[in-house]
């Protein structure tokens, strides 16, 4: 049984994240499974520093349990109450924070907490994006192929594809589109979007651009 | 601030072409008609390396510490902050030290200075926008380029070896031209990078600055090797246009910058 667990987890490691590798200092944890709560989500979080890893299991928006890795190869199974202590202790320490959507284990394993009874739901239900950044974005592409041409414009159109693809989003043609994201998340996709144009350009024209094109979509300029 | 900032740089480089206009575009008039010339032409030729200086820092500060670009323009400035210096001295062999063509002189060092720093910042722009200018035209580019430039250092070549002129004299006089003419296609790559965007104008520019002083450079040279080297000379113009592109460059960066 601990065999498949470790065989488990490291499947799950191993899967396509919907976000991965953010420091676990600059997540809020209860907000995030709140936020995957409301989601109806399957699939794990996973926190994880060099001396230990741990995953919070959830199954159609319930977490489950939590599985803790730390020395040895024996995972702890703890409930969902006391595994989320553990795990933002690991988080609050500066351990890697990933989202992973998949199946959750089912038989051979049965949760401890496979209760009908869902957890209470806190008042906030998910991290809502502060900003409409599909059209925020749509706006960059456009005013950097203004500034810099259409070369640059594309290579971010591929960096921001590159980086809403493992969230299920994408740019078709001018157009941005992307499931409901956190804001955090948001800034990520941003970040990575922006990188080859603050690589040339520079950080203050990027930055410009962003508020010009915020103001210009808060206008309804576009 | 924003309004007023690019009505002045135009009115600072009007002012300077139409000065230069006025004072390359007719020869004639008594000596004392020549001796004001002679000095209005010694000021041009300070101010507008300064000018473009002065465009190149108005460039830079459109950045913010650690961009890249800032760099590029910032080392443009000190280039032209050389260039003027290099003026300074030569205009100060000639007035004070009354030799009618101090070549070569201290001031060379600060001329070689510019080329080198110029060139620093174009390879540095050049490095950036590498991966935005596709294959085809960076090779047309260089084909171009290094086909012009062994044109170039041939005639310069042929034309310094037949003179008197020491070692020192022929090297100079082969390496302004040589390397301005370096500066042409590495002006133009950034301006194929960025086509299509309003920020490919300011390095048009940049690169016609390059053309300008690649001519004045010829001029020079072939005058000093003919010796019919006179204080004030058409070919002078060309040199202050150079700089009033640079300065070109620079300020519309600058506007190009704050428009997104």
């Amino acid at each position: 049984m601990e065999t498949l667990r470790i065989q488990s987890f490291e499947a799950i490691q191993a899967g396509a994240a919907l976000f991965s590798g953010i420091s676990g200092d600059e997540v809020d944890l209860d907000l995030l499974v709140a936020y995957l709560t409301a989601r109806g989500f399957d699939g794990g979080v996973i926190v994880g520093d060099q001396e230990a890893d741990g995953v919070l299991w959830f199954q159609e928006g319930t977490p489950r349990e939590v599985w803790m890795f730390e020395a040895g190869d024996i995972p702890e199974v703890l409930l969902n109450g006391p595994g989320r202590d553990r795990l933002n202790a690991l988080a609050a320490r500066g351990g890697q924070v990933s989202v992973v959507a998949c199946e959750p284990p089912g038989v051979p394993f049965e949760f401890l907490d496979s209760g009908d009874e869902p957890e209470p739901q806190p008042a906030v239900a998910a991290e809502p994006p502060a900003h409409p950044w599909p059209a925020i974005l749509e706006q960059v592409a456009v005013r950097v192929a203004r500034s810099r041409g259409p070369r640059l414009s594309a290579q971010f159109a591929a960096a921001l594809n590159r980086a809403l693809e493992q969230h299920g989003g994408g740019m078709d043609g001018e157009r941005v589109h992307a499931p409901l994201l956190p804001e955090s998340t948001w800034r990520i996709i941003v970040e990575a979007a922006c990188a080859p144009v603050v690589a040339i350009a520079g950080r203050a024209f990027t930055d410009r651009t962003i508020a010009a094109s915020e103001r210009a979509v808060a206008d309804g300029e576009c | 601030m924003l309004t007023q900032r690019p009505v002045r740089a135009k009115a600072i480089i009007g002012s300077l072409a139409v000065a230069a206009g006025i004072t390359y575009g007719f020869d004639g008039g008594g000596p004392q008609v020549q001796a004001a010339r002679q000095v209005i032409s010694a000021v041009l030729q300070l101010l507008a390396p300064l000018v473009a200086g002065l465009g190149c820092v108005a460039a830079a500060r459109a950045y913010a510490r650690g961009d890249r670009e800032r760099a590029v323009w910032m080392t443009g400035a000190w280039a032209t902050l050389a260039w003027a210096a290099g003026r300074a001295v030569f205009t100060g062999h000639q007035w004070i030290g009354g030799t009618a063509l101090p070549f070569p002189s201290l001031a060379d060092g600060f001329f070689v200075a510019f080329y080198v720093l110029l060139g620093a910042a174009l390879c540095m722009e050049v490095r950036l926008v590498w991966r935005v200018v596709e294959l085809p035209v960076r090779r047309n580019l260089a084909v171009c380029g290094a086909l012009v430039w062994a044109l170039a250092l041939a005639v310069v070549l042929v034309t310094v070896a037949r003179s008197q002129a020491t070692v020192l004299e022929k090297a100079l006089a082969a390496f302004y031209p040589a390397a301005a003419v370096l500066l042409v296609p590495a002006g133009l790559l950034p301006a194929a990078g960025f086509r299509g965007g309003t920020s490919a104008y300011p390095w048009l520019a940049v690169a016609m600055a390059a053309v300008c002083l690649a001519a004045a450079s010829f001029g020079f040279i072939s005058l000093i090797q003919h010796g019919l080297y006179p204080v004030v000379h058409r070919a002078d113009a060309l040199w202050v246009a150079g700089f009033v592109f640079l300065a070109v460059g620079g300020f519309w960066q600058r506007a190009a910058l704050e428009e997104a």
